[in-house]
């Protein structure tokens, strides 16, 4: 089934909160350790009630304002179902609450931290702000878990159990976080001399409206997405993909990478590049750095692109293809030997 | 007592990030729920562990609570008291 995308919005490290022409160089944040932060709207208090801000963690900002932008993109006051994705869900709110449990002795806990430190916290606050009754669901499912709020998505719309879902992702930055990944050798070791692989880590939120119902204002149509779930074959398995669809590999205009630094010929990606002679290669990560949920990122990027007609400059592995921008191919690699595939079209 | 309702003013905004808010703003009698800061249930339970945490002294029962958080010069009375005995 195809879904038509109505609305959308990201608050990302490329401060794509309102415009994606001309997307700057995105500059990184070191504080010891090097990694890509969001850049903040400072229109926060003009949708969230002030009572509610002073509560909120960084991710509980960025989720919400995401989510509300998105509705306001779309013209939709009201989503029949809310389904967020989220790899460590409100993570500063876990660490305070953590912390505070070790440094009093399980005793006096803030209830704050602790309330709002579930997966399912920003959702709900959504559907609160909005009086929204309908199916309201989170997965925290690591790398996968935004890929299976769209696949939910697609089930309900394709059920006739809704026909505005609100989809989206959101995963914060802590300090904690960041120094305790870099010593299990989640990110790239970019101290090391000529050490090239892997990437450097990153945070964001992106939210969209997926319909049933076509209209002149879409952005762009889903035409299918998948979770392959091994690094066996996996040109194979896009073929089989792109064919299911009825589309050749050489008929694919662009293909967005999850990737974040140079090092193609040597990474994970190397067979789905020669499986693109003649498209468009892209690069994301180096607009978000590597998080959970960062294919909610790709899919702004990717439905931008379509709506706007323009690549913009700074993602540009290569360049293959003038003709017209009327579909890309999302290609990320996720958590384990995930590969997540979305396939767009203008 | 001025002293410590100061001290309690200060302490409350920082337990409930009240960021827009200072001492200067808050009127020790006034209550600190609904009408007076706009406080929540959320705040009460965030009240109560400053209570128990700052100074030793735990808000036994709900009917206690009520009293005690009703405004920051009740909570600089309570305190006082269990200070005093």
């Amino acid at each position: 089934m195809e879904l038509y995308i109505k609305g959308i919005n990201s608050i990302s490290p490329v401060g794509s909160f309102d415009n994606i022409d001309n997307l700057p160089e995105v500059k990184l944040t070191d504080e010891g350790l090097k990694y890509y932060s969001c850049i903040e709207p400072a229109v926060y208090k003009e949708i969230i009630n002030p009572v509610l801000i002073r509560r909120m963690s960084r991710a509980m900002k960025i989720g919400i304002a995401s989510a509300l932008f998105c509705l306001k993109d779309a013209k939709l006051e009201m989503p029949d179902s809310i389904i967020t994705g989220t790899g460590l869900g409100c993570v500063e709110d876990s660490d305070k609450f953590l912390v505070s449990l070790i440094e009093n002795e399980e005793k006096m806990l803030n209830p704050t931290p602790f309330i709002q430190s579930t997966h399912n916290t920003i959702s709900s606050q959504i559907a609160l702000m909005l009086k929204c009754h309908g199916y309201n669901s989170t997965y925290a499912g690591r790398g996968a878990c935004f890929e299976t709020a769209m696949l939910d998505a697609l089930m309900l719309i394709s059920d006739n159990e809704a026909s505005n879902v609100l989809v989206g992702a959101y995963d914060e930055l802590i300090q904690n976080q960041i120094k305790i990944l870099y010593r299990l050798g989640q990110f790239r070791n970019y101290k090391k001399l000529n050490n090239i692989s892997g990437n450097l880590p990153g945070e964001g939120a992106a939210f969209f409206v997926l319909s049933d119902k076509q209209s002149e204002t879409d952005y762009a149509k889903l035409v299918g997405m998948e979770i392959i779930s091994s690094d066996n074959y996996l040109s194979e398995n896009i073929s089989e993909f792109l064919n299911k669809y009825s589309i050749e590999s050489k008929n694919i205009n662009s293909v967005l990478l999850g990737v974040e630094n140079t090092n193609l010929e040597n990474s994970n990606y190397s067979d789905v590049i020669n499986l693109f002679p003649f498209s468009n290669l892209l690069w994301f990560k180096r607009l978000c750095g590597e998080y959970m949920t960062d294919s909610a990122f790709a899919l702004w990027l990717a439905t931008n692109i379509l709506k706007s007609q323009k690549i913009p400059e700074n993602i540009i592995i290569r360049k293959n293809n003038t003709n017209a921008l009327d579909n890309i191919l999302i290609v990320n690699k996720i958590s384990g030997n995930q590969t997540a595939l979305f396939l767009l079209k203008k | 007592m001025d002293e410590l309702i100061e001290k309690l003013k200060v302490e409350i905004i920082e337990a409930l990030s009240l960021e827009e808010i200072t001492p200067a703003d808050i009127d020790a009698n006034a209550p600190l729920f609904l009408d007076g800061l706009g406080l929540d249930s959320i705040d009460a339970l965030e009240l109560i562990v400053l209570v128990e945490k700052k100074y030793g002294y735990k808000i036994q029962t709900a009917e206690e609570g009520k009293t005690v958080l009703y405004s920051v010069k009740s909570m600089a009375e309570f305190i006082t008291n269990r200070q005093k005995s």
